[in-house]
């Protein structure tokens, strides 16, 4: 992949990132649907450029519009990595590499995300999730898994959904597009 | 012109990007130093009052917004926090200080990144990101001329599907299609626009020798960060003596 098309599609990436968000806040879904452009580049591109495109993602949004997106680039970055390196071993087109990618991620943002949320938002965040986050902190008394468990069930659809609908983009292109997409699981 | 808007222009025009930058990063690294309620709501009010008289009173819409966010974290924390000893009827008062504390460093963060975006200009930003490194600043001219068009390209195959009977309206299930029908074309325009634009920086000979621009700062930029090094080290001086 030359340089060129790298930079087009990073910035791709994060233009996929931003109207993904969009649209899944215009149509009231309640999970963030955010990070189908950088799981993109990731697979394209390899787990670093793909950890850059998250990365980017955020800082772009806070500069211009939501400042308080930028510390949240940290969970993008690590979403990048990880389906990176699952597409550079596994490929993107079987059924059980975004399985995995998922089931990963489902824990592994909010393991990122939950001590940032803690400190910026006292865990809650505006939305339904804050009364789970009010009912399992009542009963076990501890701030940062309460805040880490009620957003579990969220990211988990997030990232299985978004995950699944990579591999079928992926599959969808053309094999000089595909990039680490391609290779198919042993 | 008022006096808001005369000092707004001039944090745009006369001071530079790089130094509003650091100015409102060291603002925020000392917001995150501070852990007692009275100091934080003593820093929050000078940089609230600075930001509106250097950014104007636009800076108060910025901010109305996380009001919202602030009052369900008292709320929540007022109930559930698990530091709650002291009750006034169902509140814990413990978890009502908790709740103000991190409220107070949120506005103040808050208020400090906004008043960086409301003093810079667009262009002036994807400048100084092509300053830091070229393919930066490539990546943000490219974001910032994509979005607009892939933002219409949303609109209208919102539009179209509509039109051939998706709802947009009905059940969590039924929205998840809808969004997957609109989502996928534009992925899809995304990517073969990305290729074309790759094309045009071909054409257009990136990858060569680029000559790198460099900024000199200005008295105003000097006047900045030195204003906001004398808050930092007010504070951290009532922090540690």
């Amino acid at each position: 992949m030359n340089k060129r098309l790298s930079l087009t599609l990073i910035s791709a990436g994060i233009v996929i990132n931003i109207i993904g968000g969009l649209l899944a806040q215009a149509l009231k879904l309640p999970i963030f649907l955010d990070s189908i452009g950088t799981m993109l580049a990731a697979v394209i591109l390899g787990p670093w450029l793909g950890a850059l495109t998250g990365l980017l993602s955020n800082v772009l949004q806070g500069v211009f519009t939501d400042p308080v997106n930028i510390p949240f680039g940290l969970v993008n970055a690590v979403i990048g990595l990880v389906v990176g390196f699952l597409a550079m071993k596994r490929g993107f087109q079987d059924y059980i590499t975004p399985l995995i990618a998922g089931l990963v991620l489902a824990v592994l943002c909010p393991l990122v995300g939950t001590p940032i949320a803690v400190y910026l938002f006292g865990g809650v965040t505006g939305g339904g999730i804050d009364v789970v986050y009010a009912v399992i902190l009542k009963a076990s008394g501890k701030i940062f898994s309460s805040a880490f468990l009620a957003r579990i069930p969220a990211n988990l659809a997030d990232k299985l959904l978004s995950a699944y609908l990579i591999m079928v983009i992926i599959k969808k292109l053309p094999d000089s597009m595909k990039g680490y997409g391609a290779k198919s699981a042993q | 012109m008022g006096l808001n808007q005369h000092s707004n222009l001039f944090f745009k025009n006369n001071v530079n990007v790089g130094a509003k930058f650091s100015a409102s990063v060291i603002i925020i690294v000392t917001i995150m130093l501070i852990s007692g309620w009275e100091h934080l709501l003593i820093n929050m009010i000078i940089i609230i009052t600075a930001a509106m008289l250097t950014a104007g009173n636009v800076i108060l819409k910025r901010i109305i917004p996380f009001l919202y966010i602030c009052f369900m974290m008292i709320l929540i924390h007022s109930i559930a926090n698990p530091a709650n000893s002291t009750y006034w009827h169902f509140f814990g008062i413990e978890g009502v200080m908790y709740g103000f504390r991190i409220s107070l460093r949120l506005l103040a963060i808050v208020t400090a990144a906004n008043w960086f975006i409301l003093t810079s200009d667009i262009s002036d930003i994807t400048a100084w990101f092509a300053r830091i490194n070229s393919d930066l600043g490539i990546i943000v001219s490219l974001v910032l001329s994509i979005l607009p068009a892939m933002k219409l390209q949303m609109k209208i195959t919102m539009d179209v599907q509509s039109t051939r009977g998706l709802d947009y309206n009905k059940n969590l299930f039924h929205k998840l299609k809808c969004y997957i029908a609109v989502i996928v074309p534009v992925i899809i325009k995304t990517i073969i626009r990305a290729h074309e634009m790759s094309r045009l920086l071909y054409l257009r000979g990136h990858g060569k020798k680029m000559k790198s621009i460099h900024s000199q700062w200005k008295i105003s930029d000097y006047a900045v960060i030195s204003s906001v090094i004398i808050l930092l080290s007010v504070n951290l001086w009532i922090i540690f003596f």
